[in-house]
């Protein structure tokens, strides 16, 4: 089972619920403009409950459930984000549907209606992470015994499995040695590009707020000058380069400046390596540190 | 001089005294008022004094001779009233005034002259020779007395003698021996004999002789003389001898003298009348000696009378005692009764006693003025008392009437006959004043003071206030009450036993202005003039503090009558003067260490008055303190009390003493709390006991009601029967309440129409945070921030132009109550849910969030909210002048608290700390996408540019921007995270205006379509905004997409996020420091645009150029909803938004294509992003920074494919 933590913004941990539907049918109502900006429109549609991934559902698997859901596109020719757990997927007999729920009603219907789902997804995408995070079981393996133990999907792991890992990036900071397992892990080049963009940032991030101590920005650094070796990491590298880094080494913003002899101490060559990635995105400011 | 023996004389005598004390014949007279049984004295007998001493001769051998008393030479002094020349004895008695010396004691001798013998015969003699003979009889000492006798010669015969010359002539005769003897004859026979024998003679021849005889008298006179001790000479006084002479005659005026002649020789008893006008005053000797008669001697006796005692008493004018009271004689108050002395004498020397008679039930006699023994009744005086006996009267009951009393004294048991008994006649005086309690409470007479209480301790009274605003003492009745007897003519005089206190006349009960006292040395009055039945009514005010408990009051006397030197006291109402003070203290302003706090002056209190906050429920509202002093002088024992009265200074004065419904409380707990807490009842007796406390009785005033005027509560501190209430404390009774916070919102920075036929934008409705809007509930005014939820900001998001308006109300309502405003940081050190120094001391921290009184209106302030933490806003009355309010004391201990009502607020520090926003250039479509279209003709099947997009809105990491920023946040108590479930965040996101717009504003999506003409004609398509067919002008908002139109922009989180939901993704952590929390807050935008490849109306105007610009400004901006609510859910603050940082992005896309849509970039595909060049400020408003919050939303006045011009 995967573990309830509402303080997160992984779907995977912050639903009640998780679930897999399949569309017996469905009946989709045309395209109404509600606003300038959005049209609506309305599937009355007819789910097999299929798997509970999370939480408790009253209702067997295999039972039916009707609901009308809204779907929401843009108006116009602009492209935007649009609302709506439902709009993103296409919900026709045979569709296979991951529904992320939070609700505190164990009813299918229930769960499955109004405000309750957060985030579907069809199965193909979903499941394959959803099935990653199961594999955490109960108790939850550390995250990188998750990783290792799911070394060989790295390159699977979906925006929700990376949202999952960064969820659970706070209880890296207590040992250094589960820290660089993890990062092991994630510097690996068969990781999915999704998982590397979304978890490295996540991973800054998280330790500017924790206040991550220098063996650890260290081991991240040595992490990202891996990956933005790697081909295909598009802006990546300019990102964590140019903007995570001198915010976590306090260079920039507001974290606790670092002191590159503690960061480097007894890594030398991590700081002598460091230098080139430095210098193709101009971080100026890291590197004066780096120097100072 | 009279002489006994003549019978005129006598019958004279007779005739006077017979009457009164017939005088026996035979038998001596015995004393006419005292017979003396015995002598006490022995008898001296009566001088015999011989003339010539040469015939006396001596008796015969066989007759002893008896000599005659012989006196020792002349010591003793004669009574002056005799000459010293004046022969003869001098009988004494023992009331001689000078006996000196003992008698002489004699020979008792036998009477010479008792006996006379008879004549011897003898024969004639022969004659032989001759002689001549004479023979010549006289008495001895008076040779001219001539007697008739008969004298014979032995020798010659018996011859008469010449009744001429008393001889008798024998002629001649024989000589020889004769013996010649002489026969007296006649009366002058019973005063005179011959010598004792013959006288011989022996003639011779030729003798001549003439032979004298000498007869010896036989009698004396016995001279009485009658005197009185005082010397003086009475007359009239009979006089009775008696012994072998009895006589009877009285005292010749002038002289005193009786004469008592011829009287044989011997004893003689005196005895005496007195008449009255002698007996009056003198009385009869107890005991006479006897008068000795001495043959010829005029024998004296004198008997002095003594003087007959008078009793006397002395009473000194104006014989007027004033009547001893119960309190008289005893050690408080010390007064003595009074006492007169009383003198018993006998007017002369008395050999018995006095008794002295007096009402005993009346008067009482003592031996000292200040003996505690009375005498006994009736008093006897003692004889050697009698020259003078002081004796002490005090009168214990008035006399019946004027000189009513009546003092007697009687001499008796003396020898003496005293005069009568003597009276004197004295008047008591009982005098009364009265003193009376405090007039009852609810009315009627005063009730008088009963005798005991009245002296000891007296009636206290209060020290009349200084001027006409403080004249609360009561004056205290005092009755001067018509002295007994009525008929009592003096005149009272009533003197106050000090100066501090004063009396005003029976119209002068209340104290007024104006009024002035009776000059106290005009209180005298007559007694007929006071009324009997009611007395003489004053009003007494107490002037100045006693120094001690009864030192003073007033005595009533009667005028004249003084006891050692001061007007004797008859009665006397003793009067203390207190001061009894209730003290009404300021809230306090320094901790207590530093002592009590401050007192209002006594004119202050009654002015300005102390505020009390109407208790709540909760018991939060502060109680003042006021103070019962302990009452002055020392030594006062009694009750006091408090009362409570409403009181109305405005029109006109007036009060009404309340029963019920108190406005105030009254507790010994300086804080109010939910434990039981014992009131100090209003008219209930507060113990002043000896021992009372030096520094006084602290008590705290609550308020209970809210008054309806100022200072209309008021109260009194009294002193049970004394006075209902002298000191005055007055208070007013608020009650704040609909205490409000305007809060601004965000302005919408253009203002105009929210959307096509929608209403303006403007003006965004402001919140109102209210406290007590119904009147104050417990909640109200309660610090705690979880029981009184606090309006919760983010710091510094008022701009300075549009600050928070405070308003508040107080009752009662436009009495111009000076409100004062007081922020107070909710600290740690007054509760452990305060800020910590870690907040409180935050960079650029203060303990002011910019709060601001209006200096016009005390009901209003201003707050900038311009500080972080945990405060309290209060509207407060300062209640001690230090123009703060004053909340607990340096311990973090509550004080009593000045009136107050609270707005919790909490302002939320929000500082950016890393901006870690992003941008890709090649996410999403990573240009334009192209779609094969079979164009059909010419054309056939081409890659037609159909969409760009710069991500894929699928939180994938392929986004044109990932806004992502870490916030710090911090709110209050110990872990900083108060308030923050209040605090909302997210990303706005603007379309601003691109430089590249064709329009000049807005957003450059721009198509230019050729046609194909010659040359082709180009028509441009254009996006503008436009609302009402107006295009209007960037920024614009562009935020989230969920809900109808004129949705967005409409508060909380409908500004923020550009993704399909409002809410932005928030991941929280508690910061490292344990103080508040970092905020991350990301959020993604991927712009995309649907590309056509012909021109909408003009199906051969193929693109030829497409342009993808748009500026973007997107600011992590944060918000507060008291609700919880992240939405638009109308709850402050929900529409005032800050901006923590504010980042630009810029999409560039720009490409050409051919006839056939082979596409030339021109630039781009790029996201540019500007960051703010102060990621770690703080939040600022939002207002004024160019940000739209408001709608109308970008998307819903977009309008797409719009020729151009």
């Amino acid at each position: 089972m995967i573990r309830y933590d509402p303080n997160v913004n992984a779907d995977l941990l912050r639903s009640t619920h998780i679930l897999l539907l399949t569309v017996v049918s469905s009946q989709t109502g045309p395209w109404v403009k509600v606003s300038n900006r959005t049209q609506e429109r309305r599937v009355d549609a007819v789910f097999q409950f299929d798997r509970l991934y999370k939480g408790e559902i009253l209702e067997p698997t295999g039972s039916l459930v009707s609901i009308t859901v809204s779907q929401f596109a843009p108006a116009g020719p602009f492209i935007t984000g649009v609302p709506g757990p439902w709009s993103p997927v296409e919900i026709v007999p045979g569709a296979r549907l991951v529904v992320f729920s939070i609700s505190g009603i164990r009813e299918l219907q229930a769960v499955l209606s109004g405000p309750q789902p957060q985030r579907v997804e069809s199965a193909e995408s979903a499941v394959p992470d959803v099935d990653l995070a199961l594999l955490a079981g109960t108790p939850e393996l550390s995250l990188p015994r998750l990783l290792a133990e799911s070394a060989d999907r790295k390159q699977s792991y979906g925006p929700l499995f990376a949202a999952y890992i960064s969820a659970r990036l706070p209880e890296l900071f207590a040992r250094i040695e589960d820290f660089d397992a993890f990062m092991r892990q994630i510097e690996n080049p068969a990781l999915s590009g999704v998982a590397r963009r979304i978890v490295f940032p996540d991973l800054y991030s998280r330790m500017i707020m924790l206040g991550a101590k220098p063996p650890w920005i260290a081991r991240l650094m040595e992490g990202t000058f891996r990956i933005i070796a790697l081909p295909d990491t598009g802006d990546l590298g300019r990102n964590l380069i140019g903007t995570y880094l001198p915010r976590l080494l306090g260079v920039k913003g507001g974290a606790n400046l670092q002191r590159a002899d503690e960061i480097f101490a007894g890594k030398p060559g991590l700081r002598d390596s460091a230098q080139r990635p430095l210098e193709a995105f101009g971080a100026v400011e890291v590197l004066q540190w780096l120097r100072s | 001089m009279c002489r006994s023996g003549s019978k005129k004389s006598k019958s004279k005598s007779n005739s006077k005294v017979a009457p009164q004390t017939p005088e026996p014949e035979s038998e001596p007279a015995a004393p006419t008022s005292a017979p003396v049984t015995k002598p006490s004295r022995p008898v001296i007998p009566p001088l015999a004094m011989p003339t010539r001493t040469a015939w006396v001769e001596p008796l015969p051998p066989s007759r002893p001779v008896i000599p005659l008393l012989v006196l020792p030479p002349r010591t003793l002094p004669l009574p002056q009233q005799f000459p010293a020349s004046r022969p003869g004895p001098i009988a004494t008695c023992p009331y001689a005034t000078q006996p000196t010396s003992p008698p002489v004691a004699v020979e008792e001798a036998e009477p010479v002259l008792a006996d006379v013998p008879p004549p011897i015969e003898t024969p004639p003699p022969k004659p032989v020779e001759q002689a001549r003979l004479k023979v010549k009889v006289s008495i001895q000492g008076d040779p001219t007395h001539v007697f008739a006798s008969q004298v014979t010669s032995s020798l010659a015969g018996s011859k008469p003698t010449d009744t001429n010359t008393g001889i008798a002539d024998f002629g001649v005769v024989a000589v020889g021996k004769h013996n010649i003897t002489v026969v007296v004859q006649g009366k002058d026979a019973e005063k005179f004999a011959p010598p004792r024998g013959a006288v011989e003679v022996t003639l011779k021849d030729g003798d001549d002789e003439t032979v004298p005889v000498v007869l010896a008298p036989i009698t004396g006179d016995l001279e009485v003389t009658v005197k009185g001790a005082d010397n003086k000479l009475l007359g009239k006084v009979g006089v009775k001898v008696t012994g072998t002479t009895p006589g009877d005659t009285p005292s010749a005026d002038g002289t005193g003298i009786s004469e008592f002649l011829d009287r044989k020789e011997g004893p003689y008893k005196i005895a005496l009348t007195l008449p009255k006008s002698v007996s009056d005053d003198y009385a009869v000797p107890p005991k006479i000696d006897d008068a000795q008669v001495v043959v010829g001697q005029k024998n004296q006796a004198v008997v002095i009378l003594p003087l007959r005692p008078a009793p006397k008493i002395v009473v000194a004018d104006p014989k007027i005692i004033i009547v001893k009271q119960d309190y008289h004689g005893k050690d408080k108050p010390g007064v003595k009764p009074h006492r007169i002395p009383v003198i018993l004498s006998a007017a002369a020397d008395y050999d018995g006693e006095g008794k002295f008679t007096y009402p005993a039930d009346t008067v009482k006699i003592y031996d000292k003025k200040d003996g505690t023994v009375a005498l006994p009744s009736p008093f006897i005086v003692k004889k050697d008392e009698l020259g003078g006996r002081t004796v002490y009267m005090e009168a214990i009951k008035n006399s019946s009437g004027m000189e009513a009393t009546d003092l007697k004294l009687e001499l008796e048991k003396g020898t003496i006959s005293p005069k009568p008994e003597v009276t004197e006649k004295i008047t008591c005086v009982k005098l009364k004043v009265e003193i009376y309690k405090s007039r009852p409470a609810a009315g009627g007479d005063p009730v008088k003071l009963a005798d005991g209480p009245k002296v000891d301790p007296g009636r206290p009274i209060l020290e009349q206030g200084p001027d006409g605003d403080h004249f609360f003492a009561e004056r205290a009745m005092l009755v001067l009450k018509q002295a007994e007897p009525a008929s009592f003519t003096g005149k009272l005089a009533l003197e106050p036993i000090s100066g501090g206190v004063e009396m005003f006349t029976s119209l002068q009960e209340k104290p007024e202005k104006g009024q002035t006292a009776i000059d106290a040395t005009t209180l005298v009055f007559a007694n007929a003039d006071i009324d009997a039945a009611k007395g003489k009514t004053f009003w007494v005010q107490g002037k100045s503090v006693s120094a001690k408990m009864s030192d003073t009051g007033w005595v009533v006397g009667v005028e004249g009558v003084m006891d050692d030197g001061k007007t004797a006291e008859g009665d006397r109402a003793t009067m203390t003067v207190l001061k009894a003070e209730l003290v009404l203290h300021k809230s306090r302003a320094v901790i207590p260490a530093d002592g009590e706090p401050a007192a209002f002056t006594a004119a202050a209190k009654l002015t300005e008055a102390r505020y009390l906050h109407k208790q709540d429920g909760a018991k939060q509202h502060g109680r003042g303190m006021i103070t019962i002093k302990k009452v002055k002088p020392d030594g006062f024992e009694g009750k006091l009390f408090l009362n409570c009265w409403t009181v109305k200074y405005a029109p006109a004065y007036s009060e009404t003493k309340v029963s019920a419904s108190y406005g105030l409380k009254i507790f010994k707990e300086e804080i109010a709390s939910g434990a039981t807490q014992a009131e100090q009842a209003f008219d209930a007796d507060i113990d002043h006991p000896l021992t009372f406390a030096v520094d006084g009785m602290k008590l705290w005033v609550q308020g209970e009601t809210v008054s309806t005027e100022l200072r209309d509560v008021q109260i009194r501190l009294g002193v049970r029967d004394v006075d209902k209430g002298c000191d005055r404390d007055n208070f007013t009774v608020v009650r704040f309440k609909k205490l409000k916070a305007d809060i601004p919102s965000t302005p919408a920075n253009i203002v105009r129409a929210t959307i096509t036929g929608g209403g303006s934008n403007s003006p965004v409705a402001r919140h109102e945070f209210k406290i007590a809007d119904a009147g104050p509930a417990d909640k109200d005014c309660n610090e705690k921030f979880a029981t009184n939820e606090p309006l919760v900001l983010v710091e510094n998001c008022i701009p300075d132009d549009d600050r928070i308006n405070l308003t508040v109300e107080v009752e009662p309502a436009g009495k111009s109550i000076p409100v004062r405003w007081s922020v107070q940081r909710f600290s740690h050190v007054a509760d452990a849910q305060g800020d910590p120094d870690a907040i409180i001391n935050l960079t650029g921290n203060s303990n002011d969030p910019g709060l601001v009184a209006d200096t016009g209106d005390p009901l209003k302030a201003t707050l900038r909210a311009n500080a972080a933490g945990s405060f309290h806003i209060r509207p407060y009355i300062d209640c001690n002048g230090d123009n703060k309010y004053n909340h607990n004391d340096d311990t973090g201990k509550r004080i009593d608290r000045e009136p107050f009502l609270i707005m919790n607020v909490q302002l939320i520090r929000v500082q950016g700390v890393s901006n870690l926003t992003t941008t890709n250039n090649t996410a999403g479509t990573n240009g334009t996408e192209k779609t094969a279209q079979d164009l059909g003709g010419a054309f056939g099947v081409l890659q037609v540019p159909t969409r760009i997009s710069t991500g894929d809105f699928a939180s994938t990491g392929n986004d044109a921007v990932h806004m992502r920023n870490i916030a710090r946040v911090i709110g209050g108590g110990p872990d900083g995270k108060r308030g923050l479930n209040k605090l909302f965040s997210g990303w706005a996101n603007n379309i601003q205006n691109c430089a590249t717009s064709p329009t000049g504003a807005g957003l450059d999506i721009t198509h230019v379509f050729s046609e194909a003409t010659t040359p082709p004609t180009l028509h441009t398509t254009v996006c503008y905004f436009e609302v009402n067919t107006v295009k209007i002008s960037a920024p614009v908002l562009d935020s989230g997409a969920y809900g109808p139109g004129g949705t967005e922009g409409t508060g909380g989180n409908t500004a923020t996020s550009t993704t399909g939901s409002n809410d932005c993704p928030c991941t929280k952590t508690d910061h490292a420091s344990g103080i508040g929390q970092q905020w991350e807050v990301t959020n993604v935008d991927s712009p995309g645009f649907g590309i056509n490849g012909f021109h909408p109306t003009i199906p051969n105007a193929m693109l030829s150029r497409f342009r993808f610009n748009i500026n973007f400004r997107c600011d992590f901006i944060f918000w507060t909803n008291l609700q919880g609510a992240s939405d638009n859910t109308d709850s402050p603050a929900c529409r005032l938004y800050s901006s923590v940082s504010t980042n630009y992005w810029d999409v560039r896309f720009e490409a050409t294509y051919n006839n056939r849509f082979v596409e030339t970039v021109v630039d781009g595909p790029r996201v540019v992003p500007t960051l703010d060049g102060n990621e770690t400020r703080l939040a600022a408003p939002v207002k004024g920074g160019g940000l739209e919050t408001r709608l109308p939303d970008s998307l819903d006045t977009l309008k797409t494919h719009m020729p151009w011009p």
